[in-house]
């Protein structure tokens, strides 16, 4: 298996591979910071561009848009609390609280560090592990998908910092929120007003930068003069990570990446979860608890290594046993198809340069992350300090673009409007807009699962509960989620019950 | 148990806010068939979704009312809200109409609106037309993406 990685190494090290590489990542990187632009439509954009280079160089370049694009995402989600990607909302909560208190260089820099390690020690388990953990996904049905995005929603109320009450709520409005747009099995559209616009379902983007995006810069201005502390400008701009800062990232970085290595395994959600699963794990293992949700280091690592390992292993089942598990990995397996290379158990075995040189080019796309990025940590740093007057404006122009190009529609741009008018209300009435995202996020897949689940068993509820997988699941995350309730009933919390 | 009405609590406004949401939600998904488990139609979902919803509302109304020290909700400006709320309308309008460069200009004056401190007259023009020249070079010209800079360009 060394030798066969050492050949794939030498591949991916070619220059043209290596300028693929690079040129994916930094285009990545650079779609993952504008939020609207996202890594979807960037690899489909640029797909035809990669047939002339061969299929090696074309997947290489479209695997480092889609990891750099997740490095992105953190990036404004820790400047401005603007995730660029879904999973990027678990790392705005503690790296902004990091940024407003003149960390955001630590902030990014850890998120730089914990991503790269992630990455490489997910590569490596994918080059040892690839095969044995396709057939573990194998073992993954509609009702264990259900159970776990179930759990995952529930578990979200962990992280939100209202009342229970409330949470749930938000839970049920992200969930019909989900539910809009035309139902999968019928095609009739939901919920969608009679708006044709409407027909296909929300978008991500307009949601994410109404709710978190343009509602923090209302909150921002609306807050009384003298209270928004400009950050000290004495603060140096490249600060050094200190060493007992390092330390204390290693342990969540290295749960991040269990967390995030298993979860991208599973075909359908997994890598969507991945992050939020890591911050939690993370707030019930993790020390200095107190700190988390006021810029934690460890809030930010742990996700961070989870979503980039997650990025990383979810390409398992695509090599492995051709199941895209995710949307770009169905582009990739487009991509691969049109390059007339077919993914499945044998690809490993016809084509191991390919096989191999990929795998040794996801660690290489990481490396080129790491050293690209720290640099830049202090532009961005720089960036972030601009007086709020002048960034707000780059934030609104970031947001109107950025919804526009999504369908060149304004209907997506008006979208955003309503959707900071609800955070704002959200603000104002104590609803954290956390459980409404991750419940949005995670809705269609789950009722996609309890769908299949119970068309399967011909309506018959204990399918969840007769399966091996289904019932562990069940079992460990009831204990969890039991733990994460008690545990916020004993914490203060800001308002009364 | 008294309702005064300048001490309106936030759980019973935000519990009006889930019965209102419940209520539009069970009108637009009530056409939908149901079904049944072994075989869930499209308005499944919706309809269970606003039952709980409505429920959580009810709950948190019933909560409010009955505290004996009403939470009042903080208002806070409006200026803000406006504001950005109008310039992101005036985009929605504004961009596929009359190019890139007008609506980022009028977002901008619009978000200027919301009281920001100020700063000079020429100073703030120049800033603004460096801004947008970047943002257009950015997008138009590093993305690639399909959004004329000016009306007739």
């Amino acid at each position: 298996m060394i030798e066969q990685l050492l050949v794939g190494f030498s591949a991916a090290l070619s220059w043209t591979n290596f300028l693929f590489c690079f040129a994916g990542v930094v285009l990545g990187t650079m779609v993952g910071v504008l939020p609207g632009v996202g890594p979807l439509v960037t690899i489909s954009v640029l797909l035809p561009f990669t047939y002339g280079a061969g299929p090696m160089a074309g997947i290489i370049m479209l695997a480092g848009i889609y990891y750099g694009a997740q490095y992105g995402g953190s990036t404004t989600a820790i400047l401005v609390n603007m995730p660029g990607e879904a999973s990027s909302v678990v790392t705005a909560i503690d790296g902004y609280q990091m940024a407003r208190r003149g960390k955001a260089g630590q902030a990014l820099a850890i998120a730089a560090v914990a991503s790269f390690v992630a990455g490489t020690l997910a590569t490596l388990l994918v080059a040892l592990f690839g095969l044995s953990l396709g057939r573990l996904a194998l073992s993954f049905g509609p009702p264990e998908y259900a159970i776990l995005l179930v759990l995952g929603i529930c578990a979200s109320i962990g992280l939100s910092r209202g009342p229970l009450l409330q949470s749930l709520g938000g839970i049920c409005i992200g969930l019909l929120l989900a539910c809009v747009g035309a139902d999968v099995a019928t095609g009739s559209p939901r919920l969608a007003f009679g708006l044709p616009e409407l027909a296909d379902g929300l978008g991500l983007v307009p949601v994410a930068l109404g709710l978190y995006g343009v509602t923090e810069a209302i909150r921002v201005l609306s807050a009384p003069a003298g209270s928004v502390a400009e950050i000290d400008p004495n603060i140096p701009v490249r600060p050094r990570l200190s060493g007992a800062e390092l330390r204390a990232s290693v342990a969540p970085t290295l749960r991040g990446t269990a967390i995030g290595s298993v979860l991208g395994v599973l075909p359908g959600g997994g890598a969507a979860i991945a992050s939020f699963a890591a911050y939690l794990v993370e707030r019930r293992t993790g020390t200095r608890r107190e700190l988390f949700g006021h810029g934690n280091p460890a809030g930010v690592a742990a996700p961070e290594a989870a979503n980039n390992a997650a990025a990383q292993t979810s390409f398992v089942p695509l090599l492995a046993l051709g199941i895209p598990a995710n949307a770009v990995m169905a582009l990739m397996l487009g991509a691969l198809m049109i390059h007339g290379v077919v993914p499945g158990p044998q690809l490993a075995d016809l084509q191991p340069t390919l096989f191999w040189g990929l795998i040794a080019s996801m660690w290489v796309g990481n490396a080129i992350l790491l050293v690209l990025n720290l640099p830049l940590v202090g532009l961005w740093v720089r960036l972030s300090r601009l007086p709020y007057r002048d960034l707000v404006h780059a934030v609104m122009i970031c947001t109107c673009v950025g919804a526009f190009s999504v369908n060149t529609s304004g209907f997506e741009v008006a979208l955003v409007a309503l959707f900071a008018l609800l955070g704002w209300f959200f603000l104002r009435t104590g609803i954290d807009p956390i459980t409404i995202m991750l419940a949005f996020v995670l809705g269609a897949p789950l009722e996609e699962s309890l769908r299949a689940s119970l068309t399967m068993s011909h309506g018959d509820l204990s399918v969840f509960v007769t399966r091996p997988v289904s019932v562990t699941l069940l079992l460990l995350g009831g204990v969890c989620l039991l733990l994460l309730i008690r545990s916020r009933g004993r914490s203060p919390r800001d308002s009364q019950t | 148990m008294e309702v005064g009405l300048n001490a309106i609590d936030e759980e019973f406004v935000a519990g009006t806010f889930f019965l209102s949401v419940a209520s539009l939600a069970w009108a637009a998904a009530s056409p939908y068939r149901f079904g049944s488990l072994a075989s869930i139609g499209p308005g499944f979902f919706p309809l269970c979704l606003s039952v709980a919803l409505a429920v959580i509302g009810v709950a948190l109304i019933v909560r409010g009312v009955a505290k004996v020290e009403p939470a009042p909700i903080v208002w806070g400006p409006v200026r803000p809200l406006l504001a950005l709320a109008g310039a992101i309308l005036a985009a929605a309008w504004l961009l596929p109409r009359a190019g890139l460069a007008t609506s980022l200009l009028a977002v901008m004056y619009l978000t200027e609106l919301s009281g920001l401190p100020g700063k000079g007259w020429l100073r703030w023009h120049l800033f603004a037309m460096f801004a947008i020249a970047l943002a257009c070079t950015i997008f138009v010209g590093v993305l690639g993406m399909n959004l004329p800079i000016f009306p007739f360009w």
